[in-house]
């Protein structure tokens, strides 16, 4: 091979920059365009009464607080749940970890429908709850239980992860200093993973909130009752337009603060720690 | 208490089969190339690896028999480590590092504090305790990772590499720091390293470990003396030589005869020659009283500061270190063909008692 003659001119051929940067710049204005819509409908002068009104601040109320029991209960379970799919060895732990993260890409209508067939009144478990006095279905209790549904696994994934790249030489230095294996889980591992247990937490809690396919098919939209933000921003939508702007609004204002208080794990660029 | 150990571990296609016995006060080192097994075996009497077979006894008590079915996890048995990465835990303050043993004991917050406190005293770092140790210097990280082990007054100190990690200039200070601390502690103390110099200084008895074996042990200055493979030779700056004694001779496998001073030793022997002991010559020695001479060319010629290394092609295994003037007025370059000569009275032989199995090989 030679590179002696000089190839003759050619067509310069587009720069890579620009190649890619085209779509890249039409992608970013679909992501944005909802938003700019969004903040073009809004009554900005009317925005008071519409958010202090009854309903709104109910569905307010009531999604705040399934969304962060939902958050709670995720973090009880899924923290124990991710710490066995990364530290034991048992067969069919992949077979496991699958079934347990299914949710993440089920379709949420069909988790509710799941939901119902299970925890309903004549679900597999129906008999038995109602027996102790329990009806999940169309109540508060199950919107916590239809958003957990939905989000503790976003809260296993991060943990998992977290404890699987977690340096397991503290837990064996503890041990040597006398540990036992729960001493050194809450004061050498748990502490270590923290960020990530709060990362996952504000996940599992913005999943939470905006939850609306699992809540409504197997809780129902009762206001009040199960009809939280996103419920009541459907509803709001065909009765209310401004209305549903408004609260629209209020779950932008939240994600963006959640994405502010992830900033640090997913703004600096690079992937999920 | 004493430490009785028979470690045998088969980890694939490598076998560490160890027998190591340390009495109370005493100071041992492991000394061996990287992947001999050195870490494999500390582990393995920390309990954080399971022995294949074998026993691990301290003071009596057996911590690991799997014949027997005992196996004690690495919390119950007592033995202090020192990590070779010291492993501090990062969230926790140094003295909270250090009094995390005691606390895990059940002692009171405020009384394992004031232990940690007094040991972080011991080790020179009063003051300090509210340090994270991502704050500390590397010697100083070392020394609350010690603390931390002695606080807990252990059966037994490991220590995996305990000064690999620091740098030329805090090593021979917290060499110093870290030998007062042994000539403290009443227990048996065993750690590893892959250098002499620690062995030599720190150790009251320095075990060689090569491939899994244990292929001598003895005090610093036995070994220092005697080696009995050419891996501690080299540590110790010395050119190994094995053969067969017979009457001042010494016969090497190659067939190469070295004259030596000896003449009472008989049987299998091996000679060490201190490479600034061989004589490097353009012409042969003539009118000499040097009894071996052979002739061979250069191989090497490796700078070593104020003096220069000669490697020769061929038997015997000797080199030589020589002034970096007389290699510039010997013009010295390699492929030179030269006469290498040792006297016979520089020759240091010694029986062979390690056997003829066990090579220095990897």
């Amino acid at each position: 091979m030679t590179t002696s003659a000089t190839p003759p001119a050619r067509r310069r051929p587009l720069r890579l920059s620009t190649l890619l940067g085209v779509p890249a710049a039409i992608a970013v204005a679909f992501l944005l365009l909802p938003l700019a819509g969004l903040l073009y409908r809004a009554p900005w002068g009317g925005l008071w009464p519409l958010l202090t009104d009854p309903s709104v601040r109910e569905a307010l109320r009531l999604s705040l607080f399934s969304s962060l029991l939902a958050t709670a209960v995720s973090v009880v379970f899924g923290v124990p749940l991710a710490w066995v799919l990364a530290r034991l060895r048992f067969p069919g732990r992949r077979v496991l970890r699958a079934l347990v993260l299914l949710p993440l890409v089920l379709p949420p209508v069909v988790g509710g429908v799941g939901l119902l067939y299970a925890l309903g009144n004549s679900g597999l478990l129906g008999h038995a709850l109602n027996a102790v006095g329990v009806s999940l279905p169309f109540t508060t209790a199950g919107v916590v239980v239809a958003e957990t549904f939905v989000a503790m696994p976003f809260l296993v994934v991060t943990v998992e992860g977290a404890l699987a790249a977690a340096d397991q030489r503290y837990d064996e230095a503890a041990a040597t200093l006398g540990a036992s294996g729960w001493t050194t889980f809450r004061r050498i591992t748990l502490p270590l993973i923290a960020p990530s247990v709060a990362a996952g937490a504000v996940l599992t809690f913005a999943r939470a909130l905006g939850e609306f396919g699992a809540t409504i098919t197997f809780a129902g939209n009762t206001a009040g009752q199960t009809r939280t933000m996103p419920l009541a921003v459907y509803i709001a939508l065909e009765s209310n337009p401004p209305a549903a702007v408004a609260l629209s609004l209020v779950l932008l204002v939240v994600s963006v603060g959640i994405l502010l208080a992830l900033r640090e794990r997913w703004l600096r660029g690079g992937t999920i720690r | 208490m004493s430490l009785e150990a028979r470690v045998h571990v088969e980890r694939g296609d490598f076998v560490l089969d160890v027998a190591l016995t340390v009495g109370n006060g005493e100071v041992v080192a492991v000394l061996g190339p990287n992947g001999a097994g050195k870490t494999t075996l500390l582990r393995t009497i920390a309990g954080l690896l399971p022995l294949t077979s074998g026993q691990v006894v301290l003071g009596g008590t057996t911590l690991d028999d799997p014949a027997g079915g005992v196996r004690c996890g690495p919390n119950e048995r007592g033995i202090g480590v020192v990590f070779q990465d010291y492993r501090l835990f990062p969230h926790l303050s140094a003295a909270d590092n250090v009094a995390f043993g005691p606390r895990s004991a059940g002692v009171p917050r405020a009384a394992a504090r004031r232990q940690a406190q007094d040991w972080l005293a011991r080790v020179g770092l009063a003051g300090l305790g509210d340090r994270k140790p991502a704050e500390l210097s590397g010697g100083q990280a070392q020394r609350v990772a010690l603390a931390r082990a002695l606080i807990l007054t252990p059966a037994l100190l490991l220590l995996d590499e305990p000064l690999a990690a620091l740098d030329a200039s805090t090593r021979a200070e917290v060499r110093g720091e870290l030998r007062r601390l042994l000539d403290d502690f009443r227990g048996p103390a065993v750690f590893v390293t892959h250098d002499a110099l620690d062995a030599m200084t720190l150790a009251t008895r320095v075990v060689i470990l090569e491939a899994g074996r244990v292929v001598q042990q003895g005090a610093p200055h036995e070994i220092a003396q005697r080696p009995a493979t050419s891996y501690v030779a080299q540590l110790v700056g010395l050119s190994l030589l094995r053969g067969v004694a017979d009457a001042g001779v010494l016969l090497l496998a190659d067939g190469t005869r070295v004259t030596t001073a000896d003449t009472a030793l008989n049987g299998a022997a091996l000679a060490v020659v201190r490479p600034s002991s061989v004589v490097v010559a353009t012409e042969a020695p003539s009118h000499s009283s040097v009894r071996n001479s052979w002739q061979r060319a250069v191989s090497g010629l490796q700078p070593l500061g104020d003096r220069v290394r000669v490697s020769f092609a061929g038997p015997p295994a000797v080199v030589a270190d020589i002034t970096n003037a007389a290699v510039a007025e010997m013009r010295l370059g390699v492929g030179d063909v030269v006469w290498v000569s040792v006297k016979a009275t520089d020759i240091t032989t010694y029986p062979d008692t390690s056997g003829p199995t066990i090579g220095a090989q990897m």
